[in-house]
């Protein structure tokens, strides 16, 4: 599993550790089961702060991704609904964020959603 | 294609060798066989035909299955690199009921066998031999269909940038053998009392947990290995003192095994063996190599090359 973060991007690290790690799991590079690196290992090695990694840790807990139980780490609890809706819900960011970028308005870009599904 | 089928068939052979003669002999041996001589050239232990028959013929049909397998896998283009040590093994397992046999042909009674030296030598000489002959063989074979790996691979790491890949990596048997092996040695030392024993039964299964499972980190400080379940002992190459790294395909039968070896025939290289393939090799600037089996390792080497360019 490969993580990446740059501190000169305007998306604060935490959001970024989490973005990673959700991309993992969504394409299947960490399986279900699998456990993650010690929030201090993972600190040490991106040199941020631990509470940083908890964070972005607690953000995947509360999406239903994985489980932190004391002693035994972070967990991937992901089957493959969560990692099919993490696919799709990748694509959405990239469809707002484009939409932003071209000057659409985010109630077109859903009423754009709504024709789709006709 | 005919060498190949000779590859394959040779060991049904080598069981038909061992099996014709046991049988056209069975009515001139004693029962027990001596099975086991002293350093002084005594009989000093005993074993029924039958079991001894079954646990040679069970130790060559194991060799035979683990070669058809690596057939079955690999397909017909492919080395067969387990070949020199199934045909090795095969050898030597019949070579050594044949030296049984000869011992005790014509015996009265299993005490009064004598090993015949010259048997014991030639099984040496042909388990060394078939060996060779398998390798030999088997040589026109490309062991990889691999050519050309991508020269120093990369992940496209930006200035300013940080990264961590890490992988865990389970040898699928390794601790179910280290379970058997424990759990069987110290069973065998509570029944003969031998506390030895028990000691040594208690260290192979720590070892062999400890290969059974590692945890491989890329980061800013270079490679870390934790070993074993409990992460514990942890192995560093440190970031500057790698050149380079690069993406190849490992095969446990071609650098010596399973487990932290040292490579056969490439002085300073080092091998940890979790399973066979997918696997990263680090080249130190002294020159010494790490191998190790790990997935995603196109990744774990760009990372390494981005870092140590830096």
């Amino acid at each position: 599993m490969l993580l990446r973060v740059d501190p000169s991007l305007s998306v604060s690290l935490h959001e970024q550790i989490a973005d990673g790690l959700k991309e993992a799991i969504a394409a299947g590079r960490v399986s279900d089961g699998e456990r993650l690196p010690a929030a201090r290992d993972l600190a040490t090695s991106l040199d941020v702060n631990v509470h940083t990694v908890l964070r972005a840790y607690a953000d995947l807990r509360d999406a239903g991704l994985i489980e932190l139980r004391r002693g035994r780490g972070a967990v991937v609890r992901a089957g493959d609904l969560a990692r099919r809706r993490l696919t799709v819900a990748k694509l959405a960011r990239e469809l707002v964020a484009e939409g932003r970028a071209q000057g659409i308005s985010d109630t077109e870009i859903i009423a754009l959603v709504k024709e789709a599904q006709c | 294609m005919l060498k190949r089928r000779i590859v394959l068939a040779a060991p049904g052979l080598a069981l038909l060798a061992v099996l014709v003669p046991t049988l056209l002999l069975a009515d001139r041996l004693p029962d027990p066989l001596a099975s086991h001589w002293s350093f002084s050239g005594e009989a000093d232990s005993s074993m029924g035909l039958t079991p001894l028959t079954a646990f040679v013929a069970v130790a060559v049909s194991a060799a035979w299955a683990l070669l058809v397998r690596q057939a079955v896998a690999r397909g017909s283009e492919l080395r067969l690199t387990v070949a020199p040590w199934v045909w090795g093994a095969v050898t030597f397992a019949a070579g050594l009921q044949l030296t049984t046999l000869a011992a005790n042909v014509d015996v009265a009674d299993w005490r009064a066998a004598e090993l015949p030296a010259w048997a014991l030598v030639a099984t040496f000489a042909a388990t060394a031999l078939a060996a060779v002959a398998a390798h030999l063989l088997e040589r026109e074979h490309p062991v990889s269909l691999v050519t050309a790996s991508v020269q120093r691979p990369t992940v496209g790491l930006r200035s300013g940038e940080r990264a961590v890949w890490s992988a865990r990596v389970q040898g699928r048997w390794a601790l179910a053998g280290a379970a058997v092996i424990g759990v069987g040695l110290i069973a065998a030392a509570l029944a003969s009392g031998n506390w030895w024993l028990a000691a040594i039964g208690a260290l192979a299964a720590l070892a062999a947990a400890t290969v059974s499972e590692i945890v491989a980190t890329v980061d800013q400080r270079g490679l870390t290995i934790a070993y074993g379940p409990l992460g514990w002992p942890r192995q560093h190459v440190p970031l500057e003192d790698i050149a380079e790294a690069e993406q190849i395909d490992i095969d446990p039968w071609r650098v010596g095994g399973w487990g932290v070896r040292k490579v056969p025939r490439r002085p300073g290289a080092t091998a940890v063996v979790i399973r066979a393939g997918e696997g990263i090799q680090v080249r130190r600037r002294d020159g010494r190599d790490l191998l190790v089996t790990v997935p995603d390792a196109g990744t774990a080497a760009g990372l390494l090359n981005d870092l140590s360019a830096r």
